[in-house]
């Protein structure tokens, strides 16, 4: 890629975000969702964005990627609001910055720690954009090379990598794939036409939709366990003076910022990484870094600002995979892919080509996202403060009419609301056994292209497998799923033998 | 493992292929067994559970059912009767049975804030956004 293309697309993108004020309206309002979103406890940004997701499609392309990617990065500030102040975190991404973000706020500090959570995602947030623009070139260009072969192991890999970082149990990570993967069968087969497990419903011809599956499984399902579940929320009522850090909190926190920022950027290109896992990494690293680690719990900045790097570093860089090689690394990239596709884009490497103005277009909101979002979480912190106070038997009403008018909208259909309910019901069986449901997501939104690629790849090799171990990237990506799988299986045994 | 045994019978009836020319069943009852071989190995490991002798809650979990329960029938009977009686009507019963189930002696309270978020929903993503919404026995709203 030259220089001056590199120019031309930041400049096509910028001009994409400030002279079309419809994008700078919903870059707004996904950043702003975002924070509410992180900000309130009950509702993630996998809620929100599957909530959200049928409004999108009446708007632009571009104008609909840039709400949805607003909302992702945009819960990774909100939610450390709630994580200070009531101990709350608003999303998953944020538990660790209870750890010490709240120690600080009891300690009279919470100014100190909403600023330097705020300025740690900003400076995080930008990085994360700019390694985004560089390195996305020359992977697009590499991806141009890729065959079947490569696609099929590099797609097998992700699924592999999110199942092994699965907070529970690997077998039932592995069987969630496989459920995602048939569920993805149901419909007609793209190579020949065949009908598959449609049980002769007409509405089944074009398969199960992800919008209303998602719906069920993050929308009704967190709102059932919501119900199951009071949420006691701290007493604490936060004197909030100032939030511009010390100097001497910069000083102790510069490190933790630089060294979030790069396990966020690294962690968020990996298939299967993602913003919760790169923000106990950093915390865990934080404290093995630091000369005091008996100060982590009770209120070490460092606690904090490492975390909130990571975690809007890997929000960021999230996207390069997706938008570079067209394969979403967990299941909110999976419904971003979904919505693209929906619009008639493919994402991937054809896409800088095809759709500069979509590719420039989403990294310009970045910057301009990050930017909203500084304003946002500092001169109007006593907002989102307000908004933490309200209930969730309002909330938990006003989530189910987002998610029925989201999912009756799409096809006008109330079949669809049954999928939803479906979902929904098996969603929160699935939790109750200690089932994750975001790689039977994934492995829903890939199974189409996985078996593409498999049956094309086997076509090529003439029926033979072998053509896995003859493609280098092919027998790498195989070699560190197997490597996953050995490291799995040594742990669960580790396990077995500390229990006796 | 019921779930895979019956993809497995479904993928029968279609073609399987070859390796070198896979058919629409290949995948399908690969995946088929596969499943059903994870989930007899989660069946095995599930029935020694790891006791813990303090912990004497149900390993599953399922206290407080009832309210989760109340809004799953609820939403069952939304759908079934959201095209015959339309949004408004059918969206103001699932509101008041949401609110009433939180606080049952304020019914009142429950009645004014089902028909508030109802109308407020409407307006805004029928009036405003144009969302098709089902009018149902509401004709005259159009």
């Amino acid at each position: 890629m030259r220089v001056l293309d590199f120019f031309q697309g930041i400049s096509l993108g910028f001009q994409t975000i400030y002279l079309q004020p419809l994008n700078l309206l919903y870059c707004f309002v996904g950043v702003f969702i975002g924070t509410l979103v992180g900000v309130l406890p009950g509702i993630g940004p996998l809620g929100a964005t599957a909530i959200l997701l049928p409004v999108t499609f009446h708007v632009p392309p571009l104008a609909s990627i840039i709400m949805l990617a607003g909302i992702y990065y945009g819960a990774q500030y909100g939610g450390s609001t709630t994580s200070i102040l009531v101990n709350i975190p608003g999303e998953v991404a944020s538990i660790v910055t209870c750890f010490d973000g709240h120690q600080m706020a009891l300690q009279g500090r919470a100014g100190p720690a909403l600023g330097i959570a705020a300025f740690c995602s900003f400076i995080a947030g930008t990085v994360g954009v700019l390694i985004l623009m560089v390195v996305a070139y020359p992977l697009a260009s590499l991806a141009l090379k890729f065959g079947p072969p490569e696609y099929f192991s590099l797609m097998v890999l992700g699924m592999f990598i999110l199942v092994y970082l699965a907070q529970k149990s690997l077998i039932k990570g592995i069987v969630m794939v496989v459920v995602g993967l048939v569920l993805g069968f149901v419909g007609m087969d793209i190579v020949t036409g065949q009908v598959r497990f449609t049980l002769n419903l007409d509405e089944l011809l074009q398969g199960l939709g992800v919008v209303p599956m998602v719906i069920g499984l993050f929308g009704i399902t967190e709102v059932l366990e919501n119900l199951e579940i009071t949420i006691k929320r701290s007493l604490f009522k936060p004197h909030i003076e100032g939030l511009l850090p010390s100097i001497k909190d910069w000083a102790e926190a510069k490190w933790a910022i630089a060294r979030g920022t790069i396990v966020g950027c690294f962690l968020g290109i990996l298939p299967g990484g993602g913003a919760v896992l790169a923000s106990f990494v950093s915390y865990t690293i934080e404290k093995k870094a630091s000369r005091h680690p008996e100060k982590f719990g009770k209120g070490a900045i460092e606690g904090v600002a490492g975390p909130e790097a990571a975690n809007n570093a890997a929000a960021t860089t999230n996207f390069i995979p997706l938008l570079t090689l067209g394969i979403p690394t967990n299941a909110l990239m999976a419904m971003l892919f979904a919505g693209l596709l929906i619009h008639g884009i493919t994402p991937g490497p054809l896409m800088l080509k095809e759709r500069p103005d979509v590719f420039w277009g989403v990294i310009a909101s970045m910057y301009t996202g990050n930017m909203m979002l500084l304003v946002l979480n500092i001169p109007l912190i006593w907002i989102w403060i307000k908004i933490t106070k309200i209930p969730f038997r309002f909330l938990g009403p006003m989530i189910i009419l987002f998610c029925v008018i989201g999912v009756y909208s799409i096809n006008n259909s109330v079949f669809d609301l049954w999928i939803m309910i479906v979902f929904g019901v098996g969603g929160y069986i699935l939790r109750k056994a200690d089932y994750e449901p975001a790689p039977l997501i994934l492995a829903h939104v890939l199974g189409p292209r996985l078996e593409q690629a498999l049956r094309q790849s086997l076509l090529i090799s003439d029926g033979s497998f072998a053509i896995f171990l003859s493609r280098p990237i092919a027998l790498a990506s195989f070699a560190l799923g197997a490597f996953l799988v050995v490291l799995s299986f040594s742990r669960y045994l580790k396990k077995k033998r500390e229990m006796f | 493992m019921g779930f895979s045994a019956i993809i497995f019978f479904a993928s029968l009836k279609m073609e399987f292929g070859t390796p070198r020319d896979p058919g629409p069943g290949f995948m399908p009852l690969l995946s088929s067994v596969l499943l059903f071989s994870l989930s007899l190995v989660v069946l095995i490991t599930g029935i020694n559970p790891p006791v813990r002798n303090e912990d004497k809650r149900s390993l599953v979990g399922w206290e407080n059912l009832k309210a989760p329960a109340v809004l799953v029938i609820a939403l069952l009977g939304y759908t079934s009767l959201l095209e015959i009686f339309g949004y408004l009507a059918a969206t103001f019963l699932l509101m008041f049975i949401m609110f009433f189930m939180d606080e049952p002696k304020r019914w009142f309270t429950s009645i004014a804030m089902a028909f508030v978020l109802t109308s407020l929903s409407f307006f805004v993503f029928y009036k405003l956004l144009g969302v098709p919404l089902p009018v149902g026995i509401f004709k005259i709203m159009r």
